[in-house]
């Protein structure tokens, strides 16, 4: 990375943090929401505490998905409908300056929505892990946030800005609930269990619980190839959606 | 400037993060329950009862899991774990002389200073590799034991009543070689059952039982017997038999049997603990709620000494028990301290320490209760080195916070245990339950009680175990969470068997292997209460592996892992049971979504 | 003449066709815009000029022929490098001030211009520190215009540049462009307004339906375009008509003739002279296209008899 890229990306992040700061009315129900939810799921609920280490990995990958997919899907559509992205591609800002910065703010916002979730569990839900399993499911739930990245990116590119917003939420909704972030998919109805295995958010959570060490059998290697492969076909459709709305 | 900005939010974030994750709680690390074992352990400064004597303020080092010195001002060596005995007090291994080895015994007992069972009924299964485990000094979660196998009774009389396949025999003629196939399968020494004259169940003749002691004495081993009357006692002391197991408690002791029972040296095991039960006397239930107890008790443990008899036995009078130990024991009578666990009102390991107090509210000093419970039964059964202190004995060892010589509650507040030498984990291991299944169907009852796999479901009570309770199933719509059908129970549980239950199972056609898997899911609803699921293995021993459960009003998911079913074999799995029980009454449940997961 | 820096014209476009569906944004465009001063795009609304810049920028892909900037292919990295822009619809960051926004926008540039010598330039220091969406319209579009030039460009393309500014910040905006001309910096602009056009730039280019329909020094336009349309109905023929006093340019549509006159009054009264009975008399001024039709028709009047 030369001098200059550097030095545009150390920019162009800082100013999607202060963005992301000067925006309270967003950044804030966002970050608060997963750990609302989970204390909610894993302390309120009667019966719930047993399930706290449970939900602690399905919900880290909530608390990650949420950022992603909003600051992408709806942050790049809104930015392409403002003319902005436009005049960032006519300067000499390199593509993977704005994706870098823009992944830089979603990983750091992600951290700490994720941190909230894991005070909740450390201190109000009971949780009690080793402390390499509590470091190593962190790392696993942060690096779930890049397929929900590239798919925000996609949406950001392929919708309009209102389309955009409307889309990105249902996709949230569907990740996150037919996904079994909230609810185990177990209680789902079985042809709503079908619907999980195409998911990344329910293999993501797969692959968080069996690094949690969460109870029951996690298929973690079967999960792995297939977030893999969902990542690579993302990162292709991202791709293509970039160069689509660019050519037009 | 932008780039503060980014700077600044990402050392923030690093802190507050690496802040959060470094204060997380992890489990508490057992530094002090580890430990070399080739380096050995010393316990510096304890009073040591040795089995019969009180050594105090004495040095006990323990190498390679057997006691290698006791003395004062004994050298340690660098790498060896030392614990600091002051204010506390060292016991051997207790030995619970009258247990029954089912399910969870050898672990349940272990956590609470029990270090060997001398059984005296169980499925003779489990001998075979028993001799060679018990002799062993490994590292172990297992108390060890010495059993009867197989109990000598007649055919419908006690002992046939648990569901243990069990050979009888009825004549003088066959005792010969009955007592021939109990040594062959492993048992230690022989029991029988006589109980003459009573109406509940029919008894071995004197003629029988007088035959089977002659032909253990004359196979070389002992041979003890179950009673409940003095003259049953009687009988059986005169026909030589070497000891009772329980003691009666119809009348009060006369001269006579004293004279007669000092003339054949026999002992006996009062049994204290389960005479009050059946008695009807509550006290197990105060016992058990003492927090130095409760905080080991498994729910199965608690439920079991919070249970009495049903109903009480007449001719069963405890403070008549106490009286008879106190003058046989004057008289100068072997009495061996045993809980006759797991029956209503008992349980492994507490009910042996129960026991202990019990024989001292009779009137036994401290020092002779805790002789009761070591020494005393590893003499009379000729267990070598153990249930003592000295150099060269196992290093099975008790160390209780206190001395037990000012109060006897000092008995109950255990600080550690230590088996063949090694510190024992006795903090309980909740089970971990999960919410999720996903292969392996059992039973998802959308459109009849037809199982997904080749699999049946019926209905199962406790009447094949001689109990009163029944089950009825049917198939309603909706189930759970919106699926289209459930399974149904009316399950009545009554009074009968000692465990009762009632609900559904399922079996297999034939045995099938769920090794694969970790743990049983299911969604259940129904009459708020205590419910079992209970695994099935071809073979059956005793109470099948069970762990409990609550049910709520509301659609639940209980996952239970099949590691935790002790005893259960999963590559031998035929079949299982979701049931109400053992409390007695009426249940309207409903279960759904059976998987293996 | 060729940019100093990079050797190059800023701009040669051969045959350019944009397509929007059915619709000829750019309909074969053939210019040579060289290094140095400011060129002035000059139509109505639909007529290609905001697409030509986005051909020029490579924020579009042409659908034929080619357009090169400063030597690189349109949208190359090299050609960003020392390009400006201030696009007709580009909002920036609505939360950022125009500080950071200008800041954001220098780090992307190897040698851009200091904040301070922008914030100079553009006369703007007493709202930098404002964020950008509590700014007016006008305040917007002179942070657009400052992100343009930050990167020290060698060629600026600003598109409707004084839309919505009222006349000082027009006034400064101006004196900016004229500013770095000097420097030898190509500006492009496209404007509505014949007067910024007449008042910036050395050379006009007029677009009409996707095609330039005149291209000439400003100086030459401003000798020629002005001035009233007469229209009217007369027995006089073209030649004659050209003669009269004032005539720039003689167009027939229909029954009636086109007369575009640097003096109204004059060539009317020469006209009444020799014609007392025209008819359907009507005199305006003429829009920007008639200008430049009568413009181009007038050459063609002088090779035609």
């Amino acid at each position: 990375m030369s001098y200059s890229i550097w030095n545009a990306f150390q920019k162009e992040a800082g100013a999607e943090l202060l963005k992301l700061l000067r925006a309270p009315e967003f950044f804030i129900p966002t970050l608060v929401m997963p750990s609302g939810f989970y204390a909610l799921f894993a302390i309120a609920l009667p019966g719930s505490h047993q399930n706290a280490e449970y939900m602690l990995a399905t919900f880290g990958v909530f608390a990650v998905m949420g950022p992603s997919l909003f600051g992408f899907g709806v942050g790049v559509a809104n930015e392409r409908a403002r003319g902005w992205l436009d005049l960032k591609r006519a300067s000499p800002a390199p593509g993977i300056v704005y994706i870098a910065s823009k992944l830089t703010a979603t990983l750091l916002f992600a951290s700490v929505s994720l941190g909230l979730v894991y005070v909740i569990a450390g201190f109000g839900a009971g949780v009690v892990m080793e402390r390499e399993v509590w470091v190593s499911l962190f790392g696993v739930q942060l690096l779930a946030s890049l397929p929900f990245v590239l798919l925000g990116l996609t949406l950001g590119f392929s919708f309009e800005s209102n389309a955009a917003v409307a889309v990105t939420n249902l996709v949230f909704m569907v990740m996150s609930a037919l996904g079994g972030l909230w609810i185990p998919v177990v209680i789902f109805p079985p042809a709503l269990q079908s619907i999980a295995q195409f998911l990344p958010s329910y293999h993501l959570a797969e692959i968080a619980l069996f690094v949690g060490q969460a109870p029951g059998t996690h298929h973690v290697m079967q999960s792995l190839v297939v977030v893999l492969a969902m990542t690579g076909g993302l990162a292709a459709l991202a791709l293509f959606s970039w160069a689509r709305q660019r050519s037009s | 400037m932008l780039k503060r900005v980014l700077f600044t939010a990402i050392s923030v974030v690093i802190v507050a993060v690496g802040t959060v994750m470094l204060s997380l709680p992890t489990p508490v690390s057992s530094n002090e329950t580890t430990f070399d074992p080739s380096a050995g352990l010393m316990v510096r400064n304890i009073d040591v009862f040795n089995g019969t004597t009180w050594l105090d303020d004495h040095d006990v080092m323990v190498r390679e899991g057997r006691i290698a010195d006791i003395g004062i001002d004994l050298p340690a060596s660098d790498d060896m774990q030392v614990i600091d005995g002051q204010g506390q007090t060292l016991l051997p291994g207790l030995i619970d002389a009258h247990t029954h080895v089912f399910g969870q015994a050898l672990t349940d007992s272990l956590r609470f200073g029990v270090t060997t069972n001398l059984d005296m009924f169980t499925a003779p299964g489990l001998l075979e590799s028993n001799a060679a485990l018990r002799d062993s000094l490994d590292q172990t979660t297992l108390s060890d034991f010495y059993s009867a196998g197989n109990m000598a009774t007649i055919e419908g009389g006690h002992g046939t009543q648990f569901g243990v396949p069990i050979e009888t025999l009825s004549t003088p003629e066959e005792a010969s070689g009955w007592v021939s196939r109990r040594i062959e399968e492993g048992s230690d020494y022989i029991k029988l059952a006589y109980i003459p004259g009573q109406n509940r169940l029919p008894s071995l003749d004197r003629e029988t039982a007088a035959a089977i002691i002659r032909e253990g004495h004359a196979q070389g081993v002992m041979v003890v017997a179950h009673i409940s009357t003095m003259q049953a006692a009687q009988d059986m002391v005169d026909d030589g038999v070497d000891g009772l197991v329980h003691l009666f408690a119809d009348v009060a002791v006369s001269e006579d049997f004293i004279s007669s029972a000092r003339v054949n040296e026999i002992f006996i095991i009062p049994t204290l603990t389960v005479i009050a039960s059946v008695a009807n006397t509550q006290s197990s239930a105060q016992f058990a709620s003492d927090p130095s107890i409760e905080t080991f008790l498994t729910p199965t443990q608690a439920q079991s000494l919070n249970n009495n008899f049903p109903g009480g036995i007449p001719g069963f009078d405890f403070d008549l028990a106490k009286e008879n130990v106190r003058r046989l024991h004057e008289a100068g009578i072997v009495i061996l301290a045993g809980s006759d666990a797991p029956n209503p009102g008992t349980t492994y390991g507490a009910s042996l320490l129960h026991e202990i107090e019990l024989l001292v509210q009779s009137g036994l000093t401290i020092t002779d209760a805790l002789h009761a419970a070591t020494r005393a039964s590893a003499e009379t059964f000729d267990l070598v080195g153990r249930g003592r202190i000295e150099i060269g004995a196992r290093a099975d060892l008790v160390i209780i916070n206190g001395d037990p010589r000012i109060g006897t509650a000092g008995i109950r507040d255990i600080n550690t245990v230590i088996k063949n030498g090694y510190i024992v984990e006795r903090a309980l291991t909740t089970p971990r339950t999960a919410p999720r299944l996903e292969d392996a169907g059992l039973g998802d009852f959308e459109t009849g009680l037809d199982g997904e796999t080749p699999v049946s479901w019926t209905s199962t009570d406790d009447s094949m175990m001689g109990g009163a309770s029944t089950a009825a199933i049917s198939h309603i719509q909706p189930g759970a969470n919106g699926s289209a059908g459930a399974a149904s129970i009316d399950a009545s549980v009554q009074p009968g068997f000692f465990a009762p239950w009632a609900g559904i199972s399922m079996g297999l056609e034939q045995t099938g292997s769920i090794a694969e898997y970790d743990s049983i899911v299911f969604q259940v609803r129904g009459t708020p209460g205590e419910y079992s699921v209970m695994m099935f293995n071809s073979t059956l021993a005793g109470t099948p592996p069970n762990q409990r459960f609550e049910v709520t009003n509301s659609w639940q998911i209980v996952s239970m892992e099949i590691a935790d079913f002790v005893d259960f074999n999963p590559e031998d799995f035929v079949g299982l049971a979701i049931v109400a029980g053992p409390q007695s009454g009426e249940f309207v449940y409903e279960v759904d979504n059976v998987r293996l997961q | 003449m060729l940019d100093e820096k990079t050797n190059q014209p800023a701009i040669i476009a051969t045959d350019l066709v944009k397509t929007f569906g059915r619709t000829r944004a750019l309909d074969g465009v053939d210019l040579e815009i060289s290094a140095g001063g400011i060129t002035a795009l000059l139509g109505s609304n639909g007529a290609g000029k905001t697409t030509l810049i986005n051909c020029a920028l490579g924020l579009t892909a042409q659908s034929k022929g080619d357009i090169r900037v400063l030597g690189q292919k349109s949208g190359h990295a090299l050609a960003r490098q020392s390009t400006g822009a201030m696009l007709q619809n580009s909002d920036l960051p609505d939360l950022l001030t125009a500080r950071e926004n200008i800041e954001l926008m220098a780090s992307y540039y190897p040698d851009p211009r200091a904040l301070d010598e922008v914030l100079g330039l553009c006369e703007m220091r007493e709202f930098c520190d404002v964020q950008y969406k509590k700014l007016s319209g006008g305040q917007k579009r002179r942070v657009q215009f400052a992100l343009a030039i930050v990167g020290r460009p060698r060629l600026i393309f600003l598109d409707e540049p004084t839309t919505g500014l009222d006349s000082d910040a027009r006034r400064i905006l101006w004196k900016t462009v004229r500013t770095l001309a000097e420097q030898n910096v190509t500006i492009i602009l496209t404007t509505h307004y014949l007067e910024e056009a007449d008042a910036l730039a050395d050379r006009i280019i007029v677009m009409n339906e996707g095609r330039i329909i005149a291209d000439a020094p400003t100086t030459e336009i401003r000798d020629t375009v002005g001035g009233a349309l007469i229209r009217c109905v007369t027995r006089i023929n073209a030649r004659q008509l050209a003669t009269l006093s004032a005539v720039r340019s003689v167009n027939f549509a229909g029954r009636f003739v086109e007369i575009l006159s640097a003096d109204a009054v004059a060539s009317l009264r020469a006209l009444l002279e020799i014609d007392p009975e025209l008819s359907d008399l009507t005199i305006e001024r003429p829009s920007l296209e008639e200008a430049f039709l009568g413009l181009t028709n007038r050459t063609n009047g002088k090779t035609d008899p």
